[in-house]
């Protein structure tokens, strides 16, 4: 369970960095974006954030953002 | 484009040491651990499709462990560990070569849902599936075990049959991307399935404007939209039903209208086409005074009232009315109206007639108006009168004029009927206009046809197979994962967010399965702060879910 939590590694701002150098922090949102698009469609992630966010342009914001990094990275 | 695993396995030394399995990679140069499945895994032939390897283990191992397994071997794979993919990302250049869609499978439920559908749409379904045999194989499985289904000669069955008769069999979706380069779903009542279709299939979801389907077009394209995968598509067969669906928040992403094909037959001229209407209708208005066609999507109550509203302020009108509720339940009472519903053989084939009789065609832009019919009744060269909350649509631009209408709530209008009749009369005096949109009508004819519907299909198919090829998705939800799709609440006609149990075919509300996902990968302290940072009211639910379906 200790390594999983690493996925989210939130801090008390809940940010969360996610690489191993802390040159930038990444927000909460982007963490559960990209720990929730592990096992779920973005249609799924996108309603989610949107019910969490209350704001739906934030959350498609945050979905491609996330999407890039993602991409970014593989 | 099938769905093959195709890997190639790295030399390797496989041992066990202390109880445990290792497998050393030769060429990574490193010593990784391994359970029992994924050492026999790397005994496989991993060039064969994944359902070929399934069906060798399967005498030793249970299905899920299997893909578990695989799932570990590609994990260890995107390392550069024991296997190395075939297939990798194509280059620019080769994105755009154009993929070939040589099998469609196309799940025969659709057929068992006839008598739920208007005539029309079935109908559609035919010459569609006709039309698309000529550029694609078409196949549907039968996995029961049971006769064939009854379907169309153009399209084959495949029958699954069980090995053992103890044995369990894989559901529909399991073979679904087993040989096919897409999947089109006919049904307007099944949604489910596609959760668990493969991933790399594109599927097409068609969205039919039935007259006996009205809000449910959107609750199906809800569900549809939250299940899709990036390579999947929704295909509306008008623009009217693409806005309203918009409006409805579904998503835009890999929505495509193509408008379905028509069947015209030789013109007769439109006086005669009056004389057989009055004739055959036993109503001889139709030969005397100047003919409405109305093609209503209405509801039944709605319908009735803009019916009888529209004939008694306009006496000296003639109105056929295509409705197919209205024409078996409505008692009409005007007697310059005639219902009309094409149930069969016989009455669609005097169809043709009723259109060259009109002079003008007036239809509610909205779902359950079969677009179809209205671009079928145009056809023979008649304008349109288009009663709308958008814009004039696209498919008869050129051709009618607009009645622009509020709405109302789900996809109701407010029609206003004073400037209804008032564009109808206008029209209908106004011959030099009327016969510019006429002419342009004319032209639907060769412009809407089966082949064209058919070849635009395979396109999407074709685009969505090469975008599919150069992108890799995340592996597909299993049927013990929540859903989070939006619950479209037909009673306030409102969507909002929830979620969706496979298992117990029931809605719950979204927090607690949130909860539930997020801790099967992190601690309840990660879980708890964000819903903290989210001010989620309701926190964390542990309770069990209602339901909302009933």
């Amino acid at each position: 369970m200790g390594q999983k939590s690493v996925v989210l590694n939130l801090n008390t701002r809940y940010e969360k960095p996610v690489n191993p150098l802390n040159v930038f922090n990444q927000p909460l949102e982007d963490g559960l974006v990209l720990s929730l698009l592990k096992e779920h469609t973005s249609r799924e992630v996108e309603t989610i954030l949107s019910e969490l966010m209350d704001d739906e342009n934030a959350a498609k914001a945050i979905l491609a953002k996330c999407h890039g990094f993602i991409q970014a990275t593989a | 484009m099938k769905v093959q695993t195709k890997y190639r396995i790295h030399q390797h030394h496989k041992f066990e040491h202390g109880g445990k399995k290792y497998a050393a990679d030769i060429e990574s140069d490193t010593v990784v651990e391994i359970g029992k499945v994924e050492w026999a895994l790397l005994n496989c032939d991993l060039m064969q499709t994944i359902y070929a390897i399934v069906k060798g283990l399967k005498s030793q191992f249970k299905a899920e462990q299997i893909f578990q397994g695989f799932e570990r071997l590609e994990s260890l794979s995107r390392r550069g560990h024991l296997l190395s993919p075939t297939e990798g990302t194509v280059s620019g250049q080769s994105r755009q070569q154009e993929v070939s869609i040589n099998k469609l499978l196309v799940p025969f439920q659709f057929a068992l849902e006839k008598n739920d559908l208007d005539s029309v749409t079935n109908e559609n379904r035919y010459h569609l599936l006709k039309a698309l045999s000529k550029y694609t194989e078409l196949e549907t499985i039968n996995v029961t075990g049971d006769a064939a289904p009854e379907i169309l000669d153009f399209v084959s069955v495949r029958t699954i049959k069980k090995e053992k008769e103890k044995e369990r069999s894989f559901p529909l979706s399991w073979y679904a991307g087993d040989g096919y380069d897409g999947i089109l779903l006919l049904s307007q009542f099944l949604w489910y399935d596609t959760l668990c279709y493969s991933q790399k299939v594109p599927i097409l979801h068609c969205v039919e404007s039935d007259r006996s389907l009205q809000d449910r077009v959107l609750e199906k394209a809800l569900e549809n939209s939250t299940a899709q995968k990036p390579t999947d598509m929704i295909l509306t067969k008008a623009s009217w039903l693409t806005d309203w669906l918009l409006e409805c928040t579904v998503a835009p992403e890999g929505m495509y209208t193509i408008s379905e094909g028509i069947t015209v037959v030789e013109p007769i001229g439109q006086a005669l086409a009056k004389q057989y209407t009055a004739a055959i209708t036993g109503n001889p208005l139709f030969a005397k005074q100047p003919v409405v066609g109305i093609i209503s999507g209405f509801k039944p109550n709605a319908g009735a009232q803009v019916i009888s509203e529209l004939a008694t302020s306009n006496p000296h009108l003639t109105f056929f009315v295509y409705d197919s509720v209205l024409a078996e339940h409505y008692q009409n009472e005007n007697s310059n109206v005639v219902l009309f519903s094409a149930d069969d053989e016989e009455t669609r084939s005097v169809l043709p007639i009723f259109f060259q009789a009109l002079d003008l065609v007036c239809f509610p832009a909205i779902p359950g108006t079969s677009p179809s019919l209205v671009l079928e009744a145009m056809a023979y060269g008649t304008p349109a009168v288009v009663l709308s909350q958008y814009e004039l649509p696209s498919e008869i631009d050129g051709a009618g004029v607009l009645v622009q209408c509020p709405s109302e709530a789900g996809s109701d209008l407010d029609i206003p009927m004073g400037q209804v009749s008032k564009a109808i009369n206008q029209l209908l005096k106004d011959t030099k206009r009327r016969g510019k949109y006429a002419q342009r009508a004319k032209g639907f004819a060769a412009k809407y046809t089966w082949e064209r519907t058919a070849q635009e299909i395979v396109g999407l198919f074709q685009q969505s197979a090469a975008r599919a090829k150069v992108h890799q998705y995340p592996s597909a939800p299993t049927l013990s994962s929540p859903i989070f799709c939006r619950y479209y609440d037909p009673r306030t006609g409102t969507a909002y967010p929830s979620t969706y149990r496979q298992e117990t075919k029931q809605f719950e509300p979204l927090e607690n399965a949130l909860a539930e996902v997020l801790l099967k990968s992190h601690t309840p302290a990660e879980v708890e702060t964000v819903f903290k940072h989210c001010q989620c009211p309701e926190g964390l639910h542990t309770g069990n879910g209602h339901n909302l379906k009933g």
